[in-house]
């Protein structure tokens, strides 16, 4: 065999190793974000969930405090803005605005024993208290599945493929303070 | 030589992780059966009693019902421990119909979680009356077997179908209110069809809907098969999941 074949060869043979890599590297790359994907859209299920008790909750609360208007639109407001969000950064905002006007709402309630002990209220607490319990359970499994993908593109070699294909870290769905005190129904 | 040092480094700090994370998952007993008193608060009669429910559930609805006690859930809060447990063990079938009761005795907390597949037919509005009308009274008094016992009673009948009254609730003739929902139900239905294109991920509704693909992350066992660990032959659980829903209270 001449020379010049067995060097064609071997440069054919390393261009068909580096494809079938590329090729698996875009491919873990591709299940890696559609992971970050399905995460996030359980995370939304969940901040839907808990959009959707909150004009049931207002309303109760309502029938007690109907003088508390201003906390009234405050949560109303916060809840449009939340529905509102299209992309995950905008609803991780609206969605601490909403945590801050809900623990106000929830605040004025310890005013109205009648209210606290009214059983439809313990019931959407209850409901209120289980979603954010949710949230934050979908939200530990969403920043698990940022970190692998945050970790896997900038390892190398991946580093190289991630960076030809435009693709950036992404960013982890932090808890806001005032999340982290889930309404307790306390006796 | 800067570059093998920053290696070492990483080694050590990802060994400190691991060992961080074995010791956090280490903190999860075994599953004994479907009633684990590691606390030692039950009697005789309530377990046996609870054990009896539990299988009974089993049988008949394929449910897999867990009753726990521990002395503490530290470092974890109750509910962390709760979701935690609940994924590790794999309570319930591939249905993800599972149910775990965990009564933690140092922090006087009851929790009830539900899986993914019982999150439909109980709401948490439900399962916190239940633990309010059933569990408190005993717990308060400090009888944590009877109890649970007759929470596990109430949950067992409400998922054969049976209504729970709450009390304080006034019962409403629900004959013609239920007619008059389908009603609006199938126009807003047939509306949506005709007006709306389908959307994809948006409202999150009963506990089927959301079966997306599960990466066992660094915590959490994830679906297992049974292994047959622990004590008396018992098959270990289902592989069930569940998202963190359900009630608790402090007593």
């Amino acid at each position: 065999m001449k020379k010049g074949t067995i060097i064609l060869i071997i440069i054919a043979a390393i261009i068909v190793l580096l494809g079938a890599r590329v090729i698996s590297g875009y491919n873990q790359l591709v299940e890696l974000e559609q992971n970050v994907e399905g995460r996030w859209a359980q995370v939304e299920n969940q901040l839907q969930r808990r959009a959707d008790l909150i004009p049931n909750l207002v309303e109760t609360v309502r029938g007690y405090a109907s003088h508390e208007q201003q906390v009234f639109s405050d949560v109303a407001e916060a809840r449009s803005r939340l529905l509102a969000a299209r992309t995950p950064e905008e609803q991780m905002e609206a969605n601490a605005g909403l945590d801050s006007a809900l623990g106000r709402l929830l605040a004025i309630s310890e005013a109205y024993p009648q209210l606290k002990a009214d059983t439809s209220f313990i019931r959407l607490q209850d409901e209120l208290a289980g979603t954010e319990n949710r949230i934050a359970t979908e939200r530990m499994r969403f920043n698990e599945s940022v970190q692998t993908w945050n970790t896997t593109i900038r390892k190398f070699p991946m580093n190289l493929l991630a960076s030809m294909l435009g693709k950036e870290p992404k960013r982890f769905f932090e808890a806001a303070p005032s999340a982290q005190e889930v309404p307790q129904v306390r006796f | 030589m800067e570059k093998k040092r920053k290696l070492v480094g990483l080694g050590i700090v990802l060994v400190c992780v691991f060992a961080l994370t074995a010791a956090v998952w280490a903190a999860f007993p075994q599953p004994q059966g479907f009633v684990n008193d590691f606390a030692n608060v039950l009697d005789r009669r309530s377990q046996s009693e609870l054990q009896v429910l539990a299988e009974q559930l089993r049988k008949d609805q394929g449910i897999e019902l867990a009753v726990v006690t521990v002395a503490t859930t530290d470092p974890l809060d109750p509910k962390e421990y709760t979701t935690a447990l609940f994924n590790e063990w794999g309570i319930g079938g591939p249905e993800d119909s599972g149910l775990l009761m965990l009564l933690a005795v140092a922090e006087r907390a009851i929790e009830v979680e539900p899986g993914y597949g019982l999150e439909g037919v109980l709401p948490d509005g439900l399962i916190g009356a239940v633990i309010d009308q059933e569990g408190m009274p005993h717990f308060t008094k400090g009888d944590y077997g009877a109890g649970l016992t007759a929470m596990a009673k109430a949950y067992a009948a409400i998922l054969a179908g049976e209504e729970f009254a709450i009390a304080g609730e006034r019962k409403v003739d629900t004959g013609w209110l239920f007619s008059f929902f389908i009603f609006v139900l199938i126009v807003l239905l047939l509306r949506r069809n005709r007006f709306y294109p389908p959307r994809g991920g948006g409202v999150g509704g009963g506990g089927s809907g959301r079966r997306t693909v599960f990466v066992p992350g660094p915590t959490f066992g994830g679906p297992r098969m049974p292994t047959g660990r622990g004590s008396g032959g018992f098959g270990g659980f289902g592989g069930g999941r569940s998202g963190g829903g359900g009630a608790g209270r402090r007593f």
